[in-house]
């Protein structure tokens, strides 16, 4: 019960900042703003590879069936507005373009239909353009999701140096409680607080962007990263001196964190993107059916993390050499 | 006491603690390995095939079953496949597990599953062959493009051309410089520290009292804090010049100027600030507009050399390019260069009066009287007029 006597004097602290909640409210204007990013890019791909009408001639039924396939063309019954007409006769392909400056992209439309036509392709439903859905779950979304947490480490962090500072942290250890439970009862109010930030994320994506799936399970496994992510940030302020130690230690993680989520790896390496927080909210909520031998180990791993840095947290936070100023 | 003295103690406390040199240190040679981050995306724009950035490997799960399409897909790791029977690749497809099962030469999808769209994408893009027939192509030029989409296309195509040759190009390779900012936002941290622990902590109280001016005191903070960044930024162009990812090492000065004007900022918002959350959100602000309008800025150097002085940003455009002349230089440094002492001079004012320590301290509005209103509306009105004429002529 002390746990959350604690948990409930932290809430009150945080809430009691003007500047955490404002900054909670500017986060609505960075989601909105990454969507957007999104959409921009998205159309930009559009507006480079779309070519616009055509106008098909043709006896070869499957290459015709293969042009409907292609999202850059749209194939008109009449050659008044196309930009190019296809006639296919007897194995040969003659094309007479009205504008020049879409040649190349028609070429590769004829192309890409000739030489696929070898393979038999089922039906795909209409939806958002791809480039749009591969960028919003595979990098946007997570990265939504994500901005509470790094959010978060600030206001922990903030909270055990503020503590050191003020030389209030050895009247918290004088109290019947372990150090584990200082720890849990500082870091439950900022995992609350995190996670209605991410459902409030969520719901908000939802109305753009429909195609999120299995939301309880991305936000128990956002849960596990912020035990993880937290952990992290108590170890790092007990082991900072001041405030700007602890910001140049945040920092230094978070940098750490940032190559690990977004450098390229050479094929050879690119398990190591496993280990990414982003890869399994990736795989979480973009596939509306998973296998259960692919959700556990991201459980395990970052179990084990959060474990990991829970231990040596309560550990330094035993240590009078850690607690003490300087 | 001489504001060398100060100066040469506040950059001993700043280093005093073991940890953060040590932390220092590491965040060099960090920020230092961003370096080839850079190149590694260069890598991609010419050959995707072989680096796959890590939030969409194994995206597109894949159902395979005895097809010779196999190693394609294996190859490009975009693909999660899952190699099984044709009973095991219906219930994955079935159960949406997969968004597309790729039997023989058939290929099916999962029409619920939005990756599948993706899939198809992808795997018509990858399939796509060197065609064994010719196409013969005449031009019989006629206006059936709508105009709108013209100039879209135009502009998209544009943009990724900038994008792609800012990347690969080593001369105007400005992104770098860039990422130098991080060293300025973290010198702009500690000066945050310098100036607001002094309130927290009620030692400012104790430097008060000695017989030496505020205004010492304060730039003694300020100077300590000038002195790494310039040691840092100095350090990083070199290195950045040795390793060839820059072109001139006059790169260094619109950072210097940069970097001052961030200072000065900082140094001000930290005066005014009561404490580290308001500092600290108050400089979060702060910088976003001052980006904002730098960015924005330099983007007018591009129309005209007139407006080269909306921003020193313009300057890393005009040293990269080989276009600086000494009175371009002069424009886009001295609007900053005065702006930062501005900036400065008005926190050495504020830091000097008692209630910006003490309390109560007066509000923004009310801050903004004669002088400091009156300076403000003047130097706006300037700027106008400069925009002004560098828009007319």
């Amino acid at each position: 019960m002390r746990i959350f006597t604690l948990a409930r004097k932290e809430f009150k602290d945080i809430l009691s900042e003007r500047i955490y909640i404002i900054t909670l409210l500017l986060q609505i204007f960075v989601v909105v703003g990454i969507v957007f990013l999104g959409m921009f890019y998205a159309q930009i791909q559009y507006s480079i590879t779309y070519v616009g009408d055509v106008y098909v001639e043709s006896d070869n039924h499957q290459f015709y069936e293969q042009l409907t396939r292609d999202e850059r063309i749209r194939l008109v019954n009449t050659p008044d507005t196309a930009v190019a007409v296809i006639t296919v006769k007897e194995g040969a392909i003659d094309v007479e373009m009205r504008d020049g400056r879409f040649a190349n992209d028609v070429e590769d439309v004829i192309n890409r239909a000739y030489t696929n036509m070898r393979f038999e392709w089922g039906t795909v439903s209409a939806g958002p353009n791809p480039v749009f859905i591969e960028i919003m779950n595979s990098l946007l979304i997570p990265l939504v999701l994500l901005l509470p947490v790094f959010f978060s480490m600030n206001i922990l962090s903030d909270s055990i140096v503020k503590e050191k500072e003020r030389k209030t942290l050895e009247i918290l250890f004088s109290v019947p409680m372990r150090r584990e439970e200082i720890i849990i009862g500082k870091i439950i109010p900022v995992v609350v607080l995190g996670l209605a930030q991410v459902i409030a994320w969520t719901t908000l994506l939802r109305l753009i962007y429909p195609f999120l799936y299995n939301i309880p399970l991305v936000i128990l496994f956002l849960v596990m990263i912020m035990a993880f992510f937290f952990s992290s940030a108590v170890a790092f302020s007990t082991y900072a001196g001041t405030m700007r130690e602890s910001n140049l230690f945040l920092i230094l993680f978070m940098m750490a964190v940032t190559f690990l989520v977004f450098v390229p790896f050479p094929k050879e390496f690119s398990f190591l993107s496993r280990l990414s927080p982003m890869g399994g909210i990736v795989a979480f909520s973009s596939n509306p059916g998973l296998l259960i031998t692919e959700v556990v180990p991201y459980f395990v791993v970052y179990g084990i993390l959060s474990l990991g840095s829970f231990y040596v947290a309560s550990r330094m936070l035993s240590k009078d050499e850690y607690t003490r100023l300087g | 006491m001489a504001l060398s003295k100060m100066t040469i103690w506040e950059l001993r406390q700043i280093f005093k603690g073991k940890k953060f040199t040590y932390a220092f240190i590491i965040q060099f040679f960090v920020i230092l390995a961003i370096i080839p981050l850079f190149d590694v995306y260069s890598d991609i724009l010419e050959d995707p095939k072989e680096i796959v950035l890590p939030t969409s490997n194994s995206y597109l799960p894949v159902a395979v079953s005895s097809s010779p399409l196999e190693p394609v897909l294996r190859e490009n790791t975009i693909f999660r496949v899952y190699n099984v029977s044709e009973e095991e690749a219906h219930a994955l497809l079935k159960s949406h597990v997969v968004c597309c099962f790729v039997s023989g030469e058939k290929i099916i999808f999962d029409p619920t599953n939005p990756k599948a769209r993706v899939a198809e994408f992808h795997l018509q893009r990858l399939l796509q062959q060197e065609p064994d027939i010719e196409t013969s192509f005449v031009l019989n030029e006629k206006p059936v493009v709508p105009r709108e989409r013209l100039i879209a296309r135009q502009i998209a195509m544009r943009e990724i051309r900038r994008t792609a040759e800012m990347m690969s190009s080593e001369e105007i390779n400005y992104s770098t410089l860039l990422v130098l900012l991080l060293a300025i936002f973290l010198a702009s941290g500690i000066l945050v520290d310098l100036i607001v622990s002094e309130k927290e902590k009620q030692t400012g109280e104790i430097l008060l009292s000695l017989p030496v001016p505020p205004w010492k005191v304060m730039f003694s903070k300020v100077f300590s804090v000038v002195i790494v960044l310039i040691s840092q930024i100095a350090l990083w162009i070199v290195t950045l010049y040795v390793l060839g990812r820059v072109s001139s090492l006059f790169s260094m000065l619109p950072l210097f100027l940069l970097s001052f004007l961030i200072l000065s900022l900082t140094c001000l918002v930290s005066v005014y600030a009561k404490s580290y959350k308001e500092a600290g959100f108050a400089i979060t602000v702060s910088y976003v507009l001052l980006f904002a309008f730098l960015m924005s800025a330099s983007s007018f150097y591009i129309f005209s050399e007139k407006f080269s002085f909306l921003s020193p940003v313009s300057l890393v455009i005009m040293i990269e390019k080989g276009q600086s002349t000494v009175t371009g230089i002069l424009l886009a440094a001295l609007p900053a260069f005065v702006a930062s002492c501005a900036l400065l001079v008005v926190s050495a004012v504020l830091y000097g009066r008692d209630e910006f320590y003490f309390g109560p301290r007066p509000s923004i509005f009310r801050l903004l009287t004669f002088p400091f209103a009156g300076v403000a509306l003047l130097g706006v009105v300037m700027y106008g007029a400069a925009i002004f004429y560098g828009v007319a002529s």
